[in-house]
């Protein structure tokens, strides 16, 4: 695949801008595609000129596909062999995936700008690392600003959701006594689908958002997903997400020393947190539904933080430990509810720690049976007894 | 622990040595000496900074559960990562405790503009200067050998062997060569687990102790991205001991054990002065220890052995390899099991077979080494745990 060029317009929106880059592949449909960043027009002057953010971008969809990568614009020394020693860390993590060659001029010259900015989606992660980076005493220094990527879990089509969630992100930033800027990207309605959101590209997709603006930023924060002591392969590492700085730009992947419940009982202090936490994805609007898996973990630690009523982006009904007995748990999701158990006992809530056993349990039986399904899926006579196996296994399953 | 005082002195018994030697005050009242020595030349590049010190003595504080405070400004971005070094390291080992650091910020300085590369002579570090001079970025400019790791200062011979050796294998290839020598490993900052947690940190700060000659310092990996496991130089661990200034890389992860030896054995230089053995003592490989053993199975398996000159037997003798006692399932899974599939490929059913017998009979000895050290304890079987590891282990290269 292959960056052929990059171009700066007005966007359809008046007073925004546009940084497109056109993207060839060597297979499969579509053969051709545009990507994008909008931004404010006031923001227009830390626009990219380099291919530094197309790398980061194009690097997890030529992975998934197994194409060689060429960037027709120049890039950033430090980024190329960083883009390449994440490669070989994919391939560690992933053996299903092939060695790609990258192909770039590794000349651009440094294009940093002077400012910092935490990513910012008004989750508990990005929460936690805007509010340890205040100008308030005693933070781990402070940031400019916040920056809010539109059009990653909300869908751009999805216009007054995502603005809802841009106010209050910005007045939550205000609150905290920090800047806020925005852009929007298409970037997840592209190919980028092929390659796994979650467990490839979404550190190098959040990255690539910032690269947009690097002519603003000298250092990037992206919130941890999971501690030191727990990690795992994931899109978003403290191993592969720093490999995405430039020699302008410094990305930082902030906050890993901290296990989600440390996390979530820490911003429970702040009202501004309290005010406008956003987990839930499953609605893709800007509301938490309450209900999913990701809701339901984080109304089970703010309820041990003892803070649950105080939380208002979630309903005020009570929480239904029937329903947690029925959460799916994956793999990746058991260290996550070892500590929150952990916490439980050690809270004294045993019907927390219950409800986490039973789900345990169940999610046991339920892994044995989507197993079953995925060896019944390949047999010649057995495939169509597959489907149905894997429906009942996940019956009434909080996923 | 403190740093309370730093100060540069002439080495003493070395007419054109210069120390740079800081004083350390524990939280029990001792106090020592840590001393980082060059040659007169190289004095110039010395650090006037607390960065060499913070490096050097983090993961004593860790272990020992101090304070750490510092006379010499630190730069900021080593004051960062050094809070999240401590963070991974907990995540890895619970029982150590947080270090408050307490240090003044330094001025951002300039970048330096050299690239130094760690040099020991072993595979991991040929591997990694051999490829960057093949490679347009990072190419080292000249080697950093450290004196007082592997071989203690008063090994004044040996040290003067290897050294010498280091000497011509940098003039083969075109490399400058930095030396630096330092107490570091009789200090109590020896009391950190070397290989677990501090070996990293201390290279870094022999680095750092001439930070002004230096922008890029590569420290060559230990294992490759499928194999990591906590380890005292780490990918996570060995970039956040970079400063604003001078960039630490932890280079080569991405190539396993077995390519490395297999890149070096189209290296006559590498060949001819590869040196992977701790227990010689000297500047020969034993060619009998189970490293020697392991690197020599790679060599063999790459054509090379018959070359590799700085083994002192070049014949694999595979009775002995069938009996390496491996003292940990994981070592089969990080070292042997590549080999062993290499092994297969290459039709070599002999070696395949030595290393699947060791690993085999490594299980069934290291449970009899577990109970013998149940029973070492009890009354009546203490004299049957002495036999019982002593026909576990003896003679078995580990």
């Amino acid at each position: 695949m292959e960056l052929t060029g990059i171009r700066t317009m007005e966007a359809p929106s008046p007073g925004r801008v546009r940084l497109v880059g056109d993207v060839r592949y060597d297979r499969g449909a579509p053969a051709a595609e545009t990507f994008w960043y909008e931004v404010p027009e006031e923001l227009a002057g830390g626009l990219s000129r380099t291919g530094n953010p197309w790398l980061a971008c194009l690097l997890p969809i030529a992975a998934a596909l197994g194409e060689p990568l060429r960037i027709r614009v120049p890039v950033d020394g430090l980024l190329l062999r960083g883009a390449s020693e994440i490669l070989a860390i994919w391939r560690a993590w992933y053996p299903r995936l092939r060695a790609i060659p990258l192909e770039a001029d590794a000349s651009a010259a440094p294009a940093g700008g002077t400012r910092s900015a935490a990513f910012f989606t008004g989750g508990v992660d990005s929460f936690y690392t805007a509010l340890r980076h205040t100008p308030a005493p005693g933070s781990a220094g402070a940031v400019d600003e916040l920056l809010t990527i539109g059009g990653l879990d909300i869908p751009l089509d999805r216009e007054q959701a995502g603005s809802r969630r841009r106010e209050r992100l910005r007045h939550a930033a205000s609150l905290m006594g920090l800047g806020f800027s925005e852009i929007a990207t298409n970037v997840k309605e592209t190919r980028l689908r092929e390659a796994d959101w979650h467990d490839l590209s979404h550190g190098p997709g959040i990255v690539s958002a910032g690269l947009a603006l690097e002519g603003r930023y000298r250092r990037l924060l992206i919130g941890s997903t999971k501690p030191y002591k727990s990690l795992q392969p994931l899109g978003s590492h403290p191993m592969t997400d720093p490999l995405l700085s430039t020699e302008g730009t410094r990305v930082v992947h902030d906050g890993a020393s901290q296990g989600r419940g440390e996390k979530i009982a820490f911003i429970s202090r702040f009202d501004v947190a309290m005010d406008a936490l956003h987990v839930c994805y499953r609605g893709k609007d800007d509301a938490n539904c309450g209900e999913c898996e990701k809701c339901l973990r984080t109304l089970l630690w703010l309820e041990l933080s003892g803070r649950r009523g105080a939380c208002r982006t979630f309903s005020d009904a009570a929480l239904d430990l029937r329903r947690v007995e029925r959460i799916f748990l994956v793999p990746s999701l058991q260290p996550y509810y070892r500590e929150l158990r952990r916490a439980a006992a050690g809270a004294a809530r045993s019907d927390v720690v219950r409800a986490i056993d039973r789900s345990a349990r169940r999610s046991t039986v339920r892994r044995q049976m989507v197993r079953l399904a995925e060896k019944l899926r390949d047999r010649r006579l057995l495939w169509r007894a597959a489907r149905p196996l894997r429906r009942a296994a996940l019956a009434g399953a909080v996923v | 622990m403190q740093l309370t005082r730093v100060e540069t002195r002439p080495a003493p018994g070395r007419p054109g040595g210069v120390r740079l030697v800081g004083e350390i005050a524990y939280g029990d009242g001792r106090r020592e000496d840590l001393w980082y020595e060059v040659d007169e030349s190289l004095a110039g590049s010395l650090s006037t900074s607390g960065n060499p010190w913070l490096a050097a003595l983090l993961p004593l504080a860790a272990t020992l559960g101090e304070p750490l405070s510092l006379c010499l400004p630190v730069d900021s971005l080593l004051l960062r990562g050094a809070d999240e070094i401590g963070s991974i390291w907990r995540g890895w080992y619970p029982w150590l405790s947080a270090v408050a650091i307490d240090a003044p910020a330094a001025e951002e300085r300039p970048p330096s503009t050299r690239t130094g590369a760690f040099f020991s002579g072993g595979v991991d570090s040929f591997h990694t200067i051999l490829r960057r001079l093949q490679e347009p970025t990072l190419r080292p400019e000249e080697l950093v050998f450290v004196r007082g790791f592997d071989l203690r200062l008063s090994r004044d011979a040996a040290l003067r062997a290897r050294r010498d050796r280091i000497r011509r294998i940098a003039d083969s290839l075109g490399l400058g060569l930095a030396e630096i020598a330092t107490n570091v490993k009789e200090t109590r900052v020896a009391e950190a687990d070397w290989n677990d947690l501090s070996h990293g940190a201390i290279l870094a700060s022999c680095g750092l102790a001439l930070e002004g000659r230096y922008g890029v310092l590569l420290i060559a990996s230990t294992f490759d991205y499928g194999h990591l496991h906590p380890i005292g130089s780490h990918p996570l661990t060995d970039p956040l001991l970079s400063t604003s200034a001078t960039r630490v890389v932890h280079d080569g992860a991405a190539y396993s054990r077995c390519l490395k030896v297999e890149y070096l054995a189209g290296s006559e230089v590498a060949l001819a002065n590869l040196h992977v053995c701790w227990e010689s003592g000297g500047d020969e490989n034993c060619g009998d220890c189970e490293k020697c053993l392991r690197t020599m199975l790679m060599l063999e398996l790459a054509g090379a052995l018959d070359r590799a000159s700085t083994f002192s037997v070049r014949r694999l003798d595979l009775d002995r390899v069938a009996r390496i006692l491996l003292r940990r399932e994981r070592s089969y899974d990080t070292y042997y099991r590549e080999i062993s599939r290499w092994a297969l490929r290459n039709g070599r059913l002999d070696v395949h077979r030595a290393i699947e017998t060791s690993h085999r009979s490594s299980r069934i000895r290291r449970k009899a080494v577990d109970l013998a050290q149940s029973w070492k304890q009890k009354r009546v079987l203490w004299r049957a745990a002495r036999r019982l590891r002593n026909w576990a282990v003896q003679g078995r290269p580990a």
